[in-house]
Protein backbone atom coordinates (compact mmCIF):
# COMPACT_ATOMS: atom_id res chain seq x y z
CA UNK A 1 0.00 0.00 0.00
CA UNK A 2 1.28 3.38 -0.91
CA UNK A 3 2.10 5.60 2.01
CA UNK A 4 -0.55 8.10 2.90
CA UNK A 5 -0.12 11.16 0.86
CA UNK A 6 -0.07 14.26 2.89
CA UNK A 7 -1.44 17.09 0.87
CA UNK A 8 -0.30 20.49 1.83
CA UNK A 9 -1.70 23.09 -0.44
CA UNK A 10 0.21 26.21 -0.98
CA UNK A 11 -2.52 28.75 -0.96
CA UNK A 12 -2.80 31.35 -3.69
CA UNK A 13 -1.66 34.75 -2.53
CA UNK A 14 -3.88 35.32 0.51
CA UNK A 15 -5.93 38.44 0.60
CA UNK A 16 -5.46 38.84 4.27
CA UNK A 17 -2.21 38.16 5.96
CA UNK A 18 -1.96 36.14 9.08
CA UNK A 19 -4.31 33.29 8.34
CA UNK A 20 -2.76 29.92 8.30
CA UNK A 21 -5.43 27.30 8.23
CA UNK A 22 -3.52 24.59 6.50
CA UNK A 23 -4.00 22.28 9.40
CA UNK A 24 -5.03 18.85 8.23
CA UNK A 25 -8.74 18.33 8.24
CA UNK A 26 -9.26 14.77 9.25
CA UNK A 27 -12.11 13.94 11.54
CA UNK A 28 -14.72 16.54 12.33
CA UNK A 29 -13.26 16.86 15.83
CA UNK A 30 -9.80 17.61 14.57
CA UNK A 31 -11.26 20.16 12.22
CA UNK A 32 -13.05 21.78 15.15
CA UNK A 33 -9.89 22.30 17.05
CA UNK A 34 -8.12 23.41 13.92
CA UNK A 35 -10.73 26.05 13.15
CA UNK A 36 -10.95 27.35 16.70
CA UNK A 37 -7.21 27.38 17.20
CA UNK A 38 -6.65 28.95 13.82
CA UNK A 39 -8.96 31.81 14.77
CA UNK A 40 -7.74 32.31 18.32
CA UNK A 41 -4.09 31.89 17.38
CA UNK A 42 -4.21 34.34 14.53
CA UNK A 43 -3.38 37.72 15.98
CA UNK A 44 -5.43 39.60 13.43
CA UNK A 45 -8.57 37.52 13.98
CA UNK A 46 -8.27 37.53 17.76
CA UNK A 47 -7.83 41.29 17.62
CA UNK A 48 -10.97 41.58 15.53
CA UNK A 49 -12.90 39.60 18.15
CA UNK A 50 -11.54 41.57 21.11
CA UNK A 51 -12.23 44.91 19.48
CA UNK A 52 -15.92 44.17 19.79
CA UNK A 53 -15.72 43.90 23.57
CA UNK A 54 -16.41 46.73 25.99
CA UNK A 55 -13.24 48.36 27.31
CA UNK A 56 -13.54 46.86 30.78
CA UNK A 57 -13.82 43.34 29.47
CA UNK A 58 -10.73 43.82 27.36
CA UNK A 59 -8.79 44.18 30.58
CA UNK A 60 -10.36 40.98 31.86
CA UNK A 61 -9.39 38.91 28.85
CA UNK A 62 -5.75 39.78 29.39
CA UNK A 63 -5.80 37.15 32.09
CA UNK A 64 -6.98 34.35 29.83
CA UNK A 65 -3.62 33.40 28.37
CA UNK A 66 -0.35 34.85 27.19
CA UNK A 67 -1.70 35.00 23.66
CA UNK A 68 -4.73 37.02 24.72
CA UNK A 69 -2.57 39.33 26.78
CA UNK A 70 -0.20 39.89 23.88
CA UNK A 71 -3.14 40.51 21.54
CA UNK A 72 -4.39 43.29 23.80
CA UNK A 73 -1.00 44.84 24.38
CA UNK A 74 0.29 44.68 20.83
CA UNK A 75 -2.79 45.88 19.00
CA UNK A 76 -2.73 49.57 18.25
CA UNK A 77 -6.45 49.55 17.55
CA UNK A 78 -7.22 48.04 20.95
CA UNK A 79 -4.87 50.45 22.70
CA UNK A 80 -6.59 53.32 20.96
CA UNK A 81 -9.94 51.99 22.04
CA UNK A 82 -8.73 51.91 25.63
CA UNK A 83 -7.34 55.42 25.15
CA UNK A 84 -3.95 54.24 26.26
CA UNK A 85 -2.57 55.49 23.02
CA UNK A 86 -3.50 58.21 20.61
CA UNK A 87 -4.74 57.41 17.19
CA UNK A 88 -2.06 59.02 15.07
CA UNK A 89 0.37 61.60 16.35
CA UNK A 90 -0.76 64.16 13.81
CA UNK A 91 -4.31 63.90 15.05
CA UNK A 92 -3.18 64.83 18.49
CA UNK A 93 -4.00 68.49 18.44
CA UNK A 94 -6.76 68.78 15.96
CA UNK A 95 -9.22 71.49 16.69
CA UNK A 96 -12.22 70.18 18.39
CA UNK A 97 -15.21 69.71 16.18
CA UNK A 98 -13.38 69.06 12.98
CA UNK A 99 -13.60 65.33 13.35
CA UNK A 100 -16.70 64.79 15.45
CA UNK A 101 -16.65 61.03 14.97
CA UNK A 102 -13.24 60.83 16.53
CA UNK A 103 -14.17 62.58 19.74
CA UNK A 104 -14.07 59.74 22.12
CA UNK A 105 -15.69 60.04 25.48
CA UNK A 106 -13.58 60.93 28.38
CA UNK A 107 -12.04 58.00 30.06
CA UNK A 108 -14.78 55.74 31.35
CA UNK A 109 -17.19 58.57 31.30
CA UNK A 110 -20.71 57.82 30.35
CA UNK A 111 -20.68 59.35 26.90
CA UNK A 112 -23.22 62.06 27.48
CA UNK A 113 -21.33 64.95 25.97
CA UNK A 114 -19.00 65.27 23.05
CA UNK A 115 -15.63 66.89 23.47
CA UNK A 116 -16.75 69.88 21.46
CA UNK A 117 -19.67 70.45 23.79
CA UNK A 118 -17.25 70.27 26.65
CA UNK A 119 -14.94 72.75 24.96
CA UNK A 120 -17.80 75.18 24.81
CA UNK A 121 -18.30 75.03 28.52
CA UNK A 122 -20.91 72.31 28.56
CA UNK A 123 -19.27 70.39 31.31
CA UNK A 124 -19.06 66.66 31.60
CA UNK A 125 -18.94 64.26 34.45
CA UNK A 126 -16.10 61.88 34.73
CA UNK A 127 -17.58 58.99 36.53
CA UNK A 128 -15.24 56.54 38.00
CA UNK A 129 -15.79 52.90 38.14
CA UNK A 130 -15.89 51.34 41.60
CA UNK A 131 -12.61 49.54 41.00
CA UNK A 132 -11.12 52.78 39.81
CA UNK A 133 -11.83 54.59 43.07
CA UNK A 134 -9.65 52.19 44.95
CA UNK A 135 -6.95 52.66 42.41
CA UNK A 136 -7.23 56.45 42.59
CA UNK A 137 -6.91 56.30 46.31
CA UNK A 138 -3.78 54.21 45.96
CA UNK A 139 -2.45 56.66 43.38
CA UNK A 140 -3.04 59.62 45.67
CA UNK A 141 -1.14 57.78 48.35
CA UNK A 142 1.79 57.48 46.01
CA UNK A 143 1.46 54.07 44.36
CA UNK A 144 2.01 54.15 40.64
CA UNK A 145 -1.06 53.14 38.65
CA UNK A 146 -1.27 51.91 35.08
CA UNK A 147 -3.67 54.63 33.94
CA UNK A 148 -1.51 57.60 34.90
CA UNK A 149 -0.41 58.39 31.39
CA UNK A 150 -3.77 58.04 29.74
CA UNK A 151 -5.08 61.22 28.24
CA UNK A 152 -8.49 62.14 29.56
CA UNK A 153 -9.70 63.13 26.12
CA UNK A 154 -8.83 62.27 22.59
CA UNK A 155 -7.55 64.56 21.18
CA UNK A 156 -5.92 65.64 24.43
CA UNK A 157 -7.19 68.77 26.04
CA UNK A 158 -4.76 71.25 27.53
CA UNK A 159 -6.88 73.07 30.01
CA UNK A 160 -9.56 71.84 32.35
CA UNK A 161 -11.64 73.33 35.08
CA UNK A 162 -12.89 70.69 37.39
CA UNK A 163 -14.40 70.04 40.73
CA UNK A 164 -13.96 66.99 42.86
CA UNK A 165 -16.71 66.15 45.28
CA UNK A 166 -17.01 64.09 48.39
CA UNK A 167 -13.53 64.11 49.85
CA UNK A 168 -14.18 62.82 53.33
CA UNK A 169 -12.10 63.70 56.35
CA UNK A 170 -13.78 62.31 59.40
CA UNK A 171 -17.49 61.61 59.65
CA UNK A 172 -18.77 65.19 59.51
CA UNK A 173 -16.70 66.84 56.83
CA UNK A 174 -17.19 66.44 53.13
CA UNK A 175 -15.02 68.67 50.99
CA UNK A 176 -15.34 69.93 47.47
CA UNK A 177 -12.28 71.01 45.54
CA UNK A 178 -12.69 73.27 42.52
CA UNK A 179 -9.59 73.92 40.55
CA UNK A 180 -7.92 74.38 37.23
CA UNK A 181 -5.39 72.18 35.52
CA UNK A 182 -3.41 73.15 32.46
CA UNK A 183 -0.84 71.21 30.53
CA UNK A 184 0.45 72.36 27.16
CA UNK A 185 1.16 68.83 26.07
CA UNK A 186 -2.22 67.41 26.94
CA UNK A 187 -3.70 66.43 30.27
CA UNK A 188 -3.36 62.89 31.45
CA UNK A 189 -5.48 61.40 34.18
CA UNK A 190 -2.44 61.22 36.44
CA UNK A 191 -1.59 64.89 35.91
CA UNK A 192 -5.21 65.87 36.39
CA UNK A 193 -5.38 64.33 39.84
CA UNK A 194 -1.87 65.28 40.86
CA UNK A 195 -2.20 68.90 39.84
CA UNK A 196 -5.61 69.27 41.44
CA UNK A 197 -4.18 68.44 44.83
CA UNK A 198 -0.68 69.85 44.50
CA UNK A 199 -1.09 73.27 42.93
CA UNK A 200 -1.04 76.36 45.06
CA UNK A 201 -3.40 79.29 44.72
CA UNK A 202 -5.54 77.70 42.04
CA UNK A 203 -7.89 75.57 44.01
CA UNK A 204 -10.91 76.50 46.06
CA UNK A 205 -11.91 74.14 48.84
CA UNK A 206 -15.31 74.08 50.44
CA UNK A 207 -16.18 72.23 53.61
CA UNK A 208 -19.86 71.35 53.43
CA UNK A 209 -20.34 74.46 51.31
CA UNK A 210 -18.25 76.83 53.44
CA UNK A 211 -15.12 78.20 51.78
CA UNK A 212 -11.92 77.17 53.51
CA UNK A 213 -8.86 79.39 53.81
CA UNK A 214 -5.97 77.61 52.20
CA UNK A 215 -3.43 80.42 52.47
CA UNK A 216 -0.29 79.28 50.72
CA UNK A 217 -1.05 75.62 51.18
CA UNK A 218 -1.94 73.29 48.38
CA UNK A 219 -5.29 71.53 48.70
CA UNK A 220 -3.37 68.32 49.33
CA UNK A 221 -1.51 69.89 52.22
CA UNK A 222 -4.71 71.39 53.57
CA UNK A 223 -6.50 68.06 53.55
CA UNK A 224 -3.55 66.32 55.13
CA UNK A 225 -3.48 68.93 57.88
CA UNK A 226 -7.21 68.58 58.59
CA UNK A 227 -6.85 64.82 58.67
CA UNK A 228 -3.94 65.05 61.06
CA UNK A 229 -5.87 67.34 63.41
CA UNK A 230 -8.85 65.01 63.43
CA UNK A 231 -6.60 62.01 63.63
CA UNK A 232 -8.26 60.32 60.68
CA UNK A 233 -7.23 59.50 57.17
CA UNK A 234 -8.28 61.41 54.12
CA UNK A 235 -10.77 59.32 52.25
CA UNK A 236 -10.38 59.86 48.59
CA UNK A 237 -12.39 56.69 48.12
CA UNK A 238 -15.47 58.74 47.99
CA UNK A 239 -14.54 60.64 44.89
CA UNK A 240 -17.84 60.14 43.17
CA UNK A 241 -17.43 62.34 40.15
CA UNK A 242 -15.06 64.77 38.65
CA UNK A 243 -16.84 67.40 36.72
CA UNK A 244 -14.95 68.76 33.78
CA UNK A 245 -16.22 72.27 33.26
CA UNK A 246 -14.16 73.43 30.38
CA UNK A 247 -11.59 71.85 28.15
CA UNK A 248 -9.38 73.51 25.62
CA UNK A 249 -7.88 71.66 22.74
CA UNK A 250 -5.30 73.74 20.95
CA UNK A 251 -5.52 74.63 17.29
CA UNK A 252 -2.76 73.66 14.91
CA UNK A 253 -1.26 77.14 15.13
CA UNK A 254 -1.26 77.08 18.90
CA UNK A 255 0.32 73.70 18.83
CA UNK A 256 3.15 74.94 16.65
CA UNK A 257 3.74 77.84 19.01
CA UNK A 258 3.82 75.52 21.95
CA UNK A 259 6.23 73.17 20.26
CA UNK A 260 8.48 76.12 19.60
CA UNK A 261 8.25 77.25 23.19
CA UNK A 262 8.95 73.76 24.46
CA UNK A 263 11.95 73.38 22.21
CA UNK A 264 13.34 76.56 23.69
CA UNK A 265 13.40 74.75 26.96
CA UNK A 266 10.54 76.42 28.72
CA UNK A 267 8.89 74.32 31.34
CA UNK A 268 5.22 73.64 31.68
CA UNK A 269 4.94 75.98 34.59
CA UNK A 270 6.51 78.96 32.90
CA UNK A 271 4.13 78.66 30.04
CA UNK A 272 1.16 78.46 32.27
CA UNK A 273 2.22 81.44 34.27
CA UNK A 274 2.48 79.75 37.64
CA UNK A 275 5.05 77.62 39.30
CA UNK A 276 4.83 74.06 38.39
CA UNK A 277 6.67 72.00 40.87
CA UNK A 278 5.32 68.70 41.91
CA UNK A 279 7.55 65.95 43.11
CA UNK A 280 8.16 62.98 40.90
CA UNK A 281 7.49 60.57 43.69
CA UNK A 282 4.03 61.31 44.85
CA UNK A 283 4.36 60.86 48.53
CA UNK A 284 2.77 63.32 50.81
CA UNK A 285 -0.85 62.73 49.98
CA UNK A 286 -1.74 60.39 52.74
CA UNK A 287 -2.83 62.02 55.93
CA UNK A 288 0.04 61.83 58.38
CA UNK A 289 2.24 60.06 55.89
CA UNK A 290 5.97 60.40 55.73
CA UNK A 291 6.01 62.56 52.63
CA UNK A 292 8.99 64.67 51.88
CA UNK A 293 6.87 67.41 50.45
CA UNK A 294 3.42 68.55 51.32
CA UNK A 295 2.42 67.05 54.62
CA UNK A 296 5.81 67.36 56.24
CA UNK A 297 5.98 71.00 55.33
CA UNK A 298 2.50 71.59 56.58
CA UNK A 299 3.38 70.01 59.88
CA UNK A 300 6.28 72.36 60.44
CA UNK A 301 4.16 75.40 59.85
CA UNK A 302 2.18 76.74 62.69
CA UNK A 303 -1.16 75.10 63.00
CA UNK A 304 -4.35 77.08 62.69
CA UNK B 1 -27.07 38.65 -22.87
CA UNK B 2 -27.90 37.82 -19.29
CA UNK B 3 -27.43 40.58 -16.77
CA UNK B 4 -24.75 40.13 -14.14
CA UNK B 5 -27.25 39.16 -11.50
CA UNK B 6 -28.53 36.19 -13.45
CA UNK B 7 -25.14 34.84 -14.32
CA UNK B 8 -24.01 31.83 -12.41
CA UNK B 9 -20.62 30.66 -11.27
CA UNK B 10 -19.35 27.24 -10.31
CA UNK B 11 -17.48 26.93 -7.07
CA UNK B 12 -15.58 23.86 -5.94
CA UNK B 13 -15.17 23.18 -2.24
CA UNK B 14 -12.08 21.70 -0.63
CA UNK B 15 -13.78 18.29 -0.60
CA UNK B 16 -14.37 18.56 -4.33
CA UNK B 17 -18.07 19.32 -4.38
CA UNK B 18 -19.29 21.61 -7.11
CA UNK B 19 -21.77 24.29 -6.11
CA UNK B 20 -23.45 26.51 -8.66
CA UNK B 21 -24.55 29.89 -7.43
CA UNK B 22 -25.55 33.29 -8.67
CA UNK B 23 -22.60 35.46 -9.58
CA UNK B 24 -23.92 38.35 -7.54
CA UNK B 25 -24.09 36.11 -4.47
CA UNK B 26 -20.60 34.74 -4.97
CA UNK B 27 -19.18 38.20 -5.47
CA UNK B 28 -19.89 39.13 -1.89
CA UNK B 29 -16.54 37.39 -1.57
CA UNK B 30 -13.75 39.69 -2.71
CA UNK B 31 -11.63 36.62 -3.36
CA UNK B 32 -14.17 35.25 -5.84
CA UNK B 33 -14.87 38.67 -7.29
CA UNK B 34 -11.20 39.17 -8.05
CA UNK B 35 -10.89 35.66 -9.43
CA UNK B 36 -13.85 36.17 -11.76
CA UNK B 37 -12.32 39.38 -12.96
CA UNK B 38 -9.02 37.63 -13.54
CA UNK B 39 -10.56 34.64 -15.29
CA UNK B 40 -12.73 36.79 -17.49
CA UNK B 41 -15.27 34.12 -18.38
CA UNK B 42 -17.58 33.51 -15.44
CA UNK B 43 -19.62 30.35 -15.36
CA UNK B 44 -17.25 28.24 -17.42
CA UNK B 45 -14.23 27.58 -15.30
CA UNK B 46 -15.06 26.19 -11.86
CA UNK B 47 -13.51 28.30 -9.12
CA UNK B 48 -11.69 26.31 -6.45
CA UNK B 49 -12.29 27.48 -2.89
CA UNK B 50 -9.46 25.47 -1.51
CA UNK B 51 -9.72 26.05 2.20
CA UNK B 52 -13.47 25.72 2.60
CA UNK B 53 -15.42 22.48 2.85
CA UNK B 54 -18.81 21.95 1.24
CA UNK B 55 -20.80 22.31 4.46
CA UNK B 56 -19.09 25.59 5.35
CA UNK B 57 -19.22 26.92 1.82
CA UNK B 58 -22.97 26.29 1.63
CA UNK B 59 -23.42 28.11 4.91
CA UNK B 60 -21.33 31.03 3.72
CA UNK B 61 -23.30 31.20 0.47
CA UNK B 62 -26.52 31.21 2.46
CA UNK B 63 -25.29 34.35 4.17
CA UNK B 64 -24.18 35.85 0.87
CA UNK B 65 -27.58 35.17 -0.66
CA UNK B 66 -29.37 36.98 2.13
CA UNK B 67 -26.97 39.89 1.89
CA UNK B 68 -26.51 39.97 -1.86
CA UNK B 69 -28.19 43.35 -2.18
CA UNK B 70 -26.32 45.04 0.65
CA UNK B 71 -24.36 48.10 -0.44
CA UNK B 72 -20.81 47.22 -1.36
CA UNK B 73 -18.36 47.85 1.44
CA UNK B 74 -16.06 50.78 0.88
CA UNK B 75 -12.41 50.72 1.80
CA UNK B 76 -12.87 53.35 4.47
CA UNK B 77 -15.40 51.26 6.31
CA UNK B 78 -12.64 49.44 8.03
CA UNK B 79 -12.00 51.80 10.88
CA UNK B 80 -15.67 52.50 11.49
CA UNK B 81 -16.86 48.93 11.68
CA UNK B 82 -14.29 48.31 14.39
CA UNK B 83 -15.90 50.84 16.63
CA UNK B 84 -19.27 49.19 16.43
CA UNK B 85 -20.46 47.25 19.36
CA UNK B 86 -21.74 43.75 19.41
CA UNK B 87 -25.10 44.55 17.87
CA UNK B 88 -25.98 41.94 15.32
CA UNK B 89 -29.04 42.13 13.16
CA UNK B 90 -31.71 39.51 13.82
CA UNK B 91 -31.22 37.49 10.68
CA UNK B 92 -27.47 37.28 11.20
CA UNK B 93 -27.98 36.34 14.81
CA UNK B 94 -30.16 33.39 13.80
CA UNK B 95 -27.72 32.52 11.06
CA UNK B 96 -24.93 32.32 13.61
CA UNK B 97 -26.80 29.93 15.86
CA UNK B 98 -24.53 27.07 14.93
CA UNK B 99 -22.17 24.94 16.95
CA UNK B 100 -18.84 26.43 17.90
CA UNK B 101 -16.93 24.47 15.26
CA UNK B 102 -19.11 25.82 12.49
CA UNK B 103 -18.84 29.32 13.89
CA UNK B 104 -15.06 29.26 13.75
CA UNK B 105 -15.13 27.57 10.35
CA UNK B 106 -17.32 30.40 9.09
CA UNK B 107 -14.91 32.99 10.47
CA UNK B 108 -11.98 31.30 8.77
CA UNK B 109 -13.89 30.99 5.54
CA UNK B 110 -15.00 34.62 5.66
CA UNK B 111 -11.42 35.64 6.30
CA UNK B 112 -10.08 33.47 3.50
CA UNK B 113 -12.82 34.41 1.06
CA UNK B 114 -12.48 38.04 2.10
CA UNK B 115 -16.08 38.76 3.10
CA UNK B 116 -15.59 41.53 5.59
CA UNK B 117 -19.16 41.90 6.78
CA UNK B 118 -19.48 38.18 7.49
CA UNK B 119 -16.11 38.15 9.23
CA UNK B 120 -17.32 40.95 11.49
CA UNK B 121 -20.58 39.17 12.30
CA UNK B 122 -18.58 36.06 13.19
CA UNK B 123 -16.14 37.96 15.37
CA UNK B 124 -18.98 39.79 17.10
CA UNK B 125 -20.63 36.47 17.82
CA UNK B 126 -17.44 35.21 19.44
CA UNK B 127 -17.13 38.50 21.34
CA UNK B 128 -20.65 37.94 22.65
CA UNK B 129 -19.58 34.54 23.93
CA UNK B 130 -16.75 36.24 25.83
CA UNK B 131 -18.81 39.13 27.19
CA UNK B 132 -19.43 39.03 30.90
CA UNK B 133 -17.32 35.94 31.45
CA UNK B 134 -14.42 35.53 33.83
CA UNK B 135 -11.05 34.48 32.44
CA UNK B 136 -11.64 30.95 33.70
CA UNK B 137 -15.05 30.78 32.03
CA UNK B 138 -13.54 32.05 28.79
CA UNK B 139 -10.85 29.37 28.94
CA UNK B 140 -13.50 26.73 29.50
CA UNK B 141 -15.66 27.99 26.66
CA UNK B 142 -12.88 27.82 24.13
CA UNK B 143 -10.74 25.12 25.70
CA UNK B 144 -7.80 27.44 26.16
CA UNK B 145 -4.89 26.42 28.32
CA UNK B 146 -3.98 28.78 31.12
CA UNK B 147 -0.28 29.33 30.55
CA UNK B 148 0.21 31.83 33.35
CA UNK B 149 1.66 30.94 36.70
CA UNK B 150 -0.73 31.79 39.55
CA UNK B 151 1.63 34.63 40.51
CA UNK B 152 1.61 36.07 37.02
CA UNK B 153 -2.14 35.89 36.79
CA UNK B 154 -2.50 37.56 40.13
CA UNK B 155 -0.10 40.29 39.07
CA UNK B 156 -2.13 41.04 35.93
CA UNK B 157 -5.31 40.96 37.97
CA UNK B 158 -3.95 43.54 40.37
CA UNK B 159 -2.68 45.74 37.55
CA UNK B 160 -6.10 45.79 35.96
CA UNK B 161 -8.24 45.85 39.04
CA UNK B 162 -9.06 49.48 38.49
CA UNK B 163 -10.59 48.76 35.13
CA UNK B 164 -12.38 45.49 35.58
CA UNK B 165 -15.93 44.98 36.55
CA UNK B 166 -15.51 42.83 39.58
Amino acid sequence: MAPLEIRLYKKPAPHRPGLDSEAPRGSRRAATRAARDAVLNTAELLENVLLHLPARQIFTVKRVSRRFKAAVEKSTDIQVKLLLRLQEPEEKWRVIGRRPAAQKPIFFQKPTKSASEMANGGGAHLEFHEGMKKSINAFLKGEPQPWEDMYITDPPCTSVRLSIDGIKIGPKHSYTLSTYVGHPNGITLGALLRDSFEQKYLGMVKDNGVICRLGSRTPGEYFARRAEKRDVEVEYYNLPTIQIQRVVVPTDAERRRMRLATSRGQTDGEQRGFTFDWPTNRDGFKGGATGRKGITKAKKKRGD
Amino acid sequence: MASEGEQTVKLVSSDNVEIVTERKVAERSMLIKNMIEDLGAPGEEPIPIMNVSEAVLRKVLEWCTHHKNDPAPSQDDDADSRKKTTDIEDWDQKFMQVDQEMLFEIILAANYMDIKALLDVGCKTVANMIKGKSPEEIRKTFNIQNDFTPEEEDQIRRENEWAEDR
